[in-house]
C-alpha cells in the first residue's frame, strides 16, 4: 500500500484535471501518511468518530428532555444544552462533518450529494451561531393604551454591580430560574477592586412589599404602633402596623370574629355601642337594610313587621297624643337599647328623617286615621281618628344591624409613652388598662393574644420586602391578591466577618448596599436590549371561534417610529405572521431586520400583548444550510450520478485497484 | 316590594327541593326504558349544531356527547352484554346498547329522567374513593353528583390552582375530578337544552348560535313562532312515542332552521358529508381490506402464488383507497390537512406506510413490502378505531399557530409520514430478524434476507429525507410563529435525537458496523426514539411548546409494544448466539473488511449483488451456521 516516500512534498499539489477513481483513491492514502494535517482530517472525519458523536448527542438529548420534564426549562437549558459541554459536542459535530468534505477532496460529480448535505449542516449551524453571537432574542409587553417601547427583555437575568472602588459596573449572567441560589450554596461575586463579596443567599418570585412603622423626625407626625396577634391554637401570627389617625377611628378586623380599633383618644363609656352615623347617599343600595311597621295606635305592642334583615332591628313605635301636631300623635321609636326618641307625626308623613344619631332613616309613607282592611287592602273608613295606623318604613345600614363583635380599643396615652386599651363584649367594657412596649395582653378570644412589639411617638408608615408565605395566599388581609415580585437575598461580606444583614432586594431596582460606609449598589433583572426605535401597540383583537371563547388568531397592529429619522411605519403581527421591521425585501431575506412574532396574551387584560422579538444576522445561512440538507439527502438517496449508484460502481472499481496493488 | 322577588324565588324553590331526588348508596336502576321511536337519522343529520367552535350535523354532536359523558359511543343501560352473549349472537335484548342518537335525543327531549340514571362513566378507582361513592361501579348519576363536598372540594382547589396558574401541574385526583366535572357540565348542558344549539345566528357567520330556548331573542316572533311550534310539537311527538309525526316534525324543523338564516346555515351537501363520512368508516373498512391481504399474500407464498399476489395487490389498493375517501371527508370537513392530533396521525401512518410500501413494491415487485405493510396498517388503524377515549376521532377547531396549511403540510405531513417511512423499515426488520433466526436454511433465503436489508434501507432513506426535511423545516416556521429558529423544545429535541439515532444507523452501515441484521435490530431501536418523539413528547413528558397535542391514556399500550419489541430482540439475539452465528454480537460489528471497501456494503451493493448468483463474502458471514 505505502508507495511513496516521508521525503514527498507534505501537501500535494491539487490535481488540475479531474482525476481518475483510483489515482485519487491514492491521492488521499498518500496524504493521509504523509501529513499531519490530513490525518487530523481523517481521524476527526471519520465515519466512526461521527456516529459516535451522533449517538452520544442523542442521547444527551434524549436525557436532557426528561431533566426538562422533571425539573423544568430553565434547568435543561443551563446544565445541558446552553453548558460548554454540550456547545463543546456541537462544535466537534462542525469539525467532524467539515473534515468529512475535506477528507474526500478533490470531490467529485459523484459527490455532489454528500457535500451539499454535509456542507448544508455547516452552514446551518454557522448560521445558528452567527445568530448567537450578534443576533437576539427578546420579548415586549406591550398596552394599547399604553407608552410605546424602546427596549426589549431578554431572557437572560444578569447581576450588576457598581461598586464604589473604581465605579465600573460588573456584571454576571445570574440564570436564577435554574440555579436557585440558598443560604447553604450561595452564590459569590467578587467585588474587584475591593476585597469584599457579595453573597446572593437566595431568590424567590413571591416577594411582597409589607408595610411596617418606622420613626419619623416631623415633630407632628402620628404615633406608630407595632403590633402582633398570635395564636398558638391557630399558628398565626399577624403583623399590625399603624399609625394612629388623629381624625378618625381606625377598624382592623380578625378574619370575622372579632375587630381592633385604634382611636385617637377615648370617649366616655356611654357612647360605646352607639351606632355610627351613616352616609345616606353614598351608601351602595345592597349594604341598605330596609324595614317596614305596621302599627296601630291600639295595638302598638302587636307590630306587623317585615325586613330585609335575617332578624327584626329590635326598634319599636308607639303612639302618643300630641294636641299641637296637626294629626294629633306623636310617634315614639325606642332602640334596641331603650333610648327613644319622638316626632310629631306630621313631620315624619312622606318625609326621610335622620334618626338614631343618624344611623337610620324613618318615613311614614301612609297614615290611616280610621284603619279598617277592605276586600284585602287598607283604607281608612273616615278622617275621624278612631283607630289611627300607620305603615313606617325603616333604612340603616346593614353592617350597623350586626350583633356587635368582640372589639378591641387601643388608643396612646398623653404621653405617648403607652397605650390605653379597652375590650368589649357585647357593648360593655370588660377590661382595660395600659399597655407598653414589649408586653402581652391576653384578649379572651380563644387564645389570641396582643403584643406591642414597638411603640413609636413619632412615625410614618415605610415598607420591607419579605417572601410570601405561599402561592396561594388570597387572603386580603395577609397582604393577598398584591402582585407577587421578584428579588435576591444578598448581603456585602469582608473577608475579617464582617458582613451587612441580609436583605431582599427587588429586581429591576438599584439597590446600595454599605459596608464601612462605602456604597456599592446591586442590580439584578431581565437583560435589557434598547432598540434604535420606539415600537408602540396601536391595537389588538383576538378574534374567536364561532360561539365559543376560544381564540382564532392573535392581531398586533403595531407602529414603529425610528427616533433618529422620525419616520413611521406599520406593521401586523398575526399567529404565523410576523410584523417586520424594517420590512424591504433585502432585509427580510438577510435577517437584517426585527421580527415582531405574537407571543402571548392576557385573557383578563385585551389590551395587552405579548410579541417575541427576533432579530438574526444569520438567517439567510440557516435558510441555505436547510435546504442544502434536504436537497444534499434527495441527491445522495435519488440521484443517479450524483451520490447514488455512480458511487457503488466507482467504489467497485476502487475496490479493484486496490486490490490489483496488493 | 324589594321583598317580592326574594319571597317567589323561595316559594318556587322549595317543591323543586322536595322534587330533588334522594341521594342513595345503591346503584340508583333506571327508572324507564328509553323508547325506540325510529328516529329518521338522516333527518338528524340535516339538522345543524354549533359545539366546540364548529357546525356539525346533530349526529355527529350526539356522538361527541356521548363519548364524552359516558366513555363509549353505545350506551348499555343494563350492563354490557358479555362476550359469549355477544359470540353466540344471544344478547337478552335489555342488554343491548343504545347509539347515541337515540339516548341523546333522550337526554335533550326528556330531560327529568336522566337526573338519576347512570351514565357518568368514572373509572378512576381512587377518585371514587375520595369522592365516598361505590368504587366497584363504572357508571353514576347526574344525581349522586349533586351533593358531594368532596368533589366539590377538589374542584375548587384544582380551579384555584388553574386561576394562579394556567399551566399548573395538578394532583392526579385533581385531574379527575375536573374531568368528572366536564362530563357533568355536558350532561347538564344538554338536560337543560343549552348544549344544543340549533338556532343559526341571523347574520353572522361566526357568530354564536343559541338553543331552542333563544329563538325569540334572534328571530322577530313572526319568524320565530312557527318554529318553535314545530319544535313543541316534535318533542310531544317523541314524549308520545309517536315515530311518524317525529321524524316528520324533524325534517321539518331542519329546514325551518336552515330557512331562519341560509347563508349561515352550512350547506346541505356539507352536512351530508360529514353523515356519510361518520356512517361509513372508511379507515374501519380500509383495515379490514388490509387484514384480508395480509392473509390472502402470507398464504399463497407458496401455493397459487401469481393470482394471490394480484389478489393481494388488488385489496390493498382497495383499502389504500377506501383511506384516501377517509382523508377526503376530513379535508373537506375540517378545512385542514389530517394531522393535527394523534388520531389523525395514527391514521396517517398508517396510510404513509401503505403508501411507500405500494411505491416500494412498485419499483421491486417482491411482496415483502406489500406483507410487512398491512400487519402495520392493520395495527395503526384497529388502535385508531378502538380507542376513541385516548385517540379522540372527533374533529374540532384548532388552536390558532397551527391554522396555517401551508407549514401543516411543509412540517407536520412531512415528519409524520417520516414516522410512517420508519414504521415500514420496522415491519420489514421483523420480517427479516424472524427469517434470518429461523428459516434462513438455504443459499436461497440469504439472497431474500439480502434483499430485504436493502428494503429496509430503502425505506429508512424515504425516512430520513423526510424527518430532516420535516425537522429542518419546523425550525423554520418556528422562527415565523414563535420568533426563534431552534429552542430545544422537547418535541423538536426528540424529533432530533430521532433523526441522529437512524443517521447513526445509516452511517454505520457505511463503515460496515452494522449490516443486514445489525440493520433489522437498528431500525426496531431506532423506532422507539420515534415513538417518543411521537407518543412520548405528548403523552410522557407533557412540556413544551407544542402543548396543543398534549393528552393522557394509552400508556399501558406503548410501554406493552415497548416491552414485546426489546423481548422480541432479546429472543432474535439469543437464538444468534445459541446457533453461534453471530456470537460477536450480531455480525453487527462482525468481520473486519479492508479499510478501502468498508465503505462498500452499502444497499447498492446490496442491490446489485442480487442480480448476481453469488453474494459478496461480507454478507455471507453466517452461512452454514
Amino acid at each position: 500500500m505505502a508507495t511513496t516516500t516521508p521525503q514527498k512534498p507534505v501537501n500535494p499539489p491539487v490535481p488540475k484535471t479531474p482525476l481518475d477513481p483510483v489515482e485519487r483513491k491514492e491521492l488521499i492514502f498518500r496524504r493521509r501518511r504523509e501529513s499531519l494535517f490530513w490525518a487530523a482530517v481523517a481521524i476527526f472525519g471519520s465515519v466512526k468518530f461521527a456516529v459516535v458523536l451522533l449517538v452520544t448527542i442523542a442521547v444527551v438529548v434524549g436525557a436532557a428532555t426528561i431533566v426538562e420534564s422533571v425539573y423544568d426549562t430553565p434547568v435543561a437549558l443551563y446544565y445541558i444544552y446552553n453548558a460548554t459541554f454540550f456547545i463543546l459536542f456541537l462544535a466537534l459535530l462542525c469539525v467532524n462533518l467539515a473534515a468529512a468534505a475535506l477528507s474526500r477532496w478533490p470531490w467529485q460529480r459523484k459527490h455532489t450529494g454528500f457535500v451539499v448535505t454535509h456542507m448544508g449542516i455547516i452552514t446551518l449551524l454557522i448560521g445558528s451561531m452567527i445568530g448567537m453571537i450578534w443576533g437576539f432574542e427578546g420579548y415586549v409587553t406591550l398596552h394599547t393604551d399604553g407608552p410605546a417601547r424602546d427596549q426589549l427583555f431578554a431572557g437572560k437575568t444578569l447581576l450588576k454591580v457598581q461598586s464604589a472602588a473604581d465605579g465600573g459596573i460588573d456584571q454576571m449572567d445570574f440564570p436564577v430560574d435554574a440555579y436557585g441560589p440558598t443560604p447553604e450554596a450561595p452564590l459569590n461575586m467578587e467585588l474587584p477592586g475591593t476585597d469584599l463579596q457579595l453573597v446572593v443567599s437566595g431568590y424567590s418570585e413571591q416577594l411582597q412589599r409589607q408595610p411596617v412603622v418606622e420613626p419619623s423626625i416631623a415633630p407632628l407626625a402620628p404615633v406608630g404602633l407595632d403590633l402582633a396577634m398570635s395564636s398558638g391554637m391557630m399558628n398565626q401570627e399577624l403583623e399590625l402596623p399603624f399609625l394612629v389617625d388623629l381624625g378618625e377611628v381606625l377598624t382592623q378586623p380578625l378574619f370575622t370574629m372579632a375587630k381592633i380599633e385604634i382611636h385617637p383618644s377615648f370617649g366616655p363609656e356611654e357612647e360605646i355601642g352607639r351606632p355610627a352615623p351613616v352616609d345616606f347617599p353614598n351608601l351602595p343600595p345592597e349594604a341598605l337594610f330596609r324595614e317596614m311597621h305596621v302599627v296601630l295606635a291600639q295595638h302598638a305592642d302587636q307590630p306587623v313587621i317585615t325586613t330585609d334583615l335575617g332578624r327584626a332591628s329590635g326598634y319599636r313605635f308607639t303612639f302618643e297624643e300630641n294636641r299641637n301636631d296637626p294629626r294629633g300623635f306623636d310617634l315614639i321609636m325606642t332602640g334596641p337599647g331603650g333610648a327613644a326618641e319622638r316626632w310629631p307625626l306630621s313631620d315624619l308623613l312622606g318625609k326621610a328623617t335622620l334618626a338614631a344619631n343618624g344611623s337610620l332613616q324613618v318615613v311614614v309613607p301612609e297614615y290611616w286615621p280610621d284603619f279598617d282592611i277592605s276586600s284585602g287592602r287598607p283604607v281608612s273608613k273616615s278622617d275621624e281618628p278612631n283607630n289611627p295606623g300607620v305603615r313606617i318604613e325603616l333604612f340603616g345600614a346593614r353592617a350597623s344591624m350586626e350583633p356587635p363583635k368582640p372589639t378591641l380599643q387601643l388608643t396612646p396615652t398623653e404621653d405617648r409613652a403607652a397605650i390605653a386599651y379597652r375590650l368589649l363584649r357585647e357593648n360593655q367594657v370588660v377590661g382595660s388598662g395600659e399597655l407598653r412596649e414589649g408586653e402581652t395582653l391576653p384578649l379572651g378570644w380563644a387564645d389570641w393574644q396582643l403584643t406591642l412589639r414597638r411603640l413609636l411617638p413619632q412615625a410614618q408608615m415605610g415598607s420591607v420586602t419579605e417572601e410570601s408565605a405561599g402561592a396561594l395566599n388570597l387572603d386580603p388581609a395577609a397582604g393577598g391578591g398584591q402582585p407577587m415580585m421578584r428579588g435576591i437575598r444578598a448581603h456585602l461580606a469582608a473577608p475579617d466577618g464582617r458582613a451587612t444583614e441580609p436583605a431582599w432586594l427587588l429586581g429591576g431596582i438599584t439597590h446600595p448596599l454599605y459596608l464601612d460606609g462605602r456604597p456599592v449598589q446591586v442590580w439584578f433583572g431581565p437583560e435589557i436590549i434598547p432598540l434604535h426605535f420606539d415600537v408602540k401597540l396601536e391595537s389588538f383583537s383576538v378574534p374567536r371561534d364561532p360561539g365559543t371563547d376560544t381564540p382564532a388568531d392573535f392581531i398586533s397592529q403595531l407602529v414603529f417610529t425610528d427616533r433618529e429619522a422620525g419616520t413611521t411605519a406599520r406593521g401586523e403581527a398575526h399567529m404565523n405572521t410576523p410584523a417586520l421591521y424594517p420590512d424591504s425585501f433585502w432585509r427580510a431575506v438577510t435577517g437584517q431586520t426585527y421580527k415582531f412574532s405574537q407571543a402571548g396574551w392576557n385573557r383578563h387584560d385585551l389590551t395587552e400583548s405579548r410579541l417575541q422579538v427576533l432579530y438574526d444576522p444569520g438567517w439567510l445561512l440557516k435558510w441555505v444550510g436547510s435546504l442544502g440538507i434536504c436537497v444534499g439527502i434527495f441527491m445522495l438517496f435519488y440521484m443517479k450520478g450524483y451520490g447514488r449508484e455512480a458511487r457503488a460502481v466507482d467504489r467497485e472499481a476502487q475496490t479493484a485497484a486496490m486490490e490489483n496493488k496488493q | 316590594m324589594r321583598l317580592f322577588p326574594i319571597l317567589c324565588a323561595a316559594l318556587l324553590a322549595a317543591p323543586a327541593l322536595q322534587a330533588m331526588p334522594p341521594v342513595t348508596e345503591s346503584a340508583p336502576q333506571a327508572t324507564a326504558p328509553i323508547p325506540d321511536v325510529g328516529i329518521d337519522t338522516e333527518a338528524l343529520g340535516r339538522l345543524a349544531v354549533q359545539n366546540q367552535g364548529r357546525t356539525k350535523p346533530m349526529t355527529t354532536l350526539t356522538g361527541e356527547a356521548l363519548l364524552t359523558i359516558h366513555g363509549s359511543s353505545v350506551y348499555y343501560p343494563n350492563g354490557k352484554p358479555t362476550f359469549v352473549q355477544r359470540m353466540t349472537r344471544s344478547v337478552p335484548a335489555e342488554n343491548r346498547g343504545i347509539d347515541a342518537d337515540r339516548v341523546m335525543l333522550d337526554v335533550w327531549l326528556r330531560p327529568e329522567a336522566w337526573q338519576t340514571r347512570p351514565i357518568i362513566y368514572l373509572g378512576h378507582r381512587p377518585l371514587k374513593e375520595a369522592l365516598g361513592v361505590d368504587p366497584d361501579r363504572q357508571y353514576f348519576s347526574l344525581s349522586e353528583f349533586a351533593v358531594n363536598p368532596a368533589l366539590q372540594q377538589l374542584l375548587q382547589r384544582a380551579r384555584m390552582k388553574r386561576a394562579a396558574n394556567e399551566r399548573a401541574e395538578l394532583e392526579p385526583l385533581e385531574e379527575q375530578a375536573l374531568s368528572l366535572d366536564t362530563k357533568r357540565i355536558t350532561l347538564m348542558k344538554w338536560l337543560g337544552g343549552t348544549a344544543v344549539a340549533i338556532v343559526p345566528h341571523p347574520s353572522e357567520p361566526t357568530g354564536q348560535w343559541s338553543p331552542l330556548a333563544g329563538l325569540r331573542d334572534s328571530y322577530p316572533p313572526a319568524q320565530a313562532q312557527p318554529v318553535f311550534a314545530n319544535a313543541m310539537a316534535m318533542r310531544d311527538a317523541y314524549l308520545a312515542g309517536d315515530g311518524g309525526a317525529f321524524n316528520a316534525k324533524l325534517g321539518e324543523l331542519a329546514s325551518q332552521l336552515r330557512g331562519l338564516s341560509p347563508s349561515v346555515y352550512p350547506s346541505s351537501s356539507l352536512l351530508a358529508a360529514e353523515k356519510y363520512y361518520q356512517d361509513f368508516h372508511p379507515f374501519r373498512w380500509a383495515w379490514i381490506c388490509y387484514l384480508l391481504a395480509l392473509i390472502v399474500l402470507a398464504v399463497t407464498g407458496r401455493w397459487m402464488a401469481r393470482p394471490g399476489y394480484l389478489a393481494g395487490w388488488g385489496l390493498v389498493l382497495t383499502g389504500f383507497v377506501l383511506q384516501v375517501v377517509g382523508f377526503y371527508y376530513r379535508i373537506l370537513i375540517s378545512g385542514r390537512p389530517p394531522v393535527t392530533n394523534m388520531y389523525e396521525t395514527v391514521i396517517w401512518v398508517a396510510f404513509g406506510v401503505v403508501l411507500f410500501a405500494v411505491v416500494l413494491e412498485a419499483i421491486y415487485r417482491s411482496r415483502w413490502f406489500l406483507l410487512a405493510a398491512c400487519p402495520a396498517a392493520v395495527l395503526s388503524l384497529i388502535l385508531a378505531d378502538m380507542q376513541p377515549t385516548v385517540l379522540d376521532p372527533s374533529i374540532h377547531p384548532l388552536v390558532p399557530v397551527l391554522r396555517h396549511n401551508t407549514w401543516l403540510i411543509i412540517h407536520v405531513l412531512t415528519i409524520v409520514s417520516s414516522y410512517a417511512a420508519f414504521l415500514l423499515a420496522l415491519a420489514l426488520a421483523h420480517i427479516y430478524l424472524v427469517k434470518d433466526g429461523w428459516f434462513a436454511r438455504t443459499r436461497e433465503d440469504q439472497r431474500g434476507l439480502q434483499e430485504l436489508h436493502t428494503f429496509i434501507y430503502r425505506s429508512l432513506q424515504i425516512g430520513v429525507l423526510l424527518l430532516a426535511a420535516g425537522t429542518i423545516l419546523g425550525g423554520v416556521w418556528a422562527n415565523y410563529s414563535w420568533g426563534r429558529f431552534w429552542g430545544w423544545d422537547p418535541k423538536e429535541t426528540w424529533a432530533l435525537a430521532a433523526l441522529l439515532c437512524y443517521l447513526a444507523l445509516i452511517h454505520s452501515r457505511l463503515v460496515g458496523w452494522v449490516r443486514g441484521y445489525g440493520m433489522a435490530v437498528g431500525s426496531v431501536l431506532c423506532f422507539l426514539a420515534i415513538l417518543m418523539s411521537w407518543y412520548g413528547v405528548n403523552f410522557i413528558l407533557g412540556k413544551g411548546l407544542h402543548s396543543y397535542g398534549f393528552g393522557t391514556g394509552g400508556q399501558e399500550y406503548v410501554a406493552g409494544f415497548v416491552a414485546l419489541e426489546l423481548g422480541f430482540l432479546g429472543l432474535c439475539e439469543l437464538n444468534r448466539r445459541r446457533k453461534g452465528g453471530g456470537a460477536k454480537g450480531g455480525g453487527a460489528r462482525g468481520a473486519k473488511r479492508p479499510v478501502s471497501t468498508a465503505a462498500g456494503a452499502s444497499g447498492e451493493q446490496a442491490e446489485v449483488s442480487t442480480a448476481k448468483p453469488t453474494s459478496p463474502a461480507g454478507e455471507t458471514e453466517k452461512v452454514g451456521a
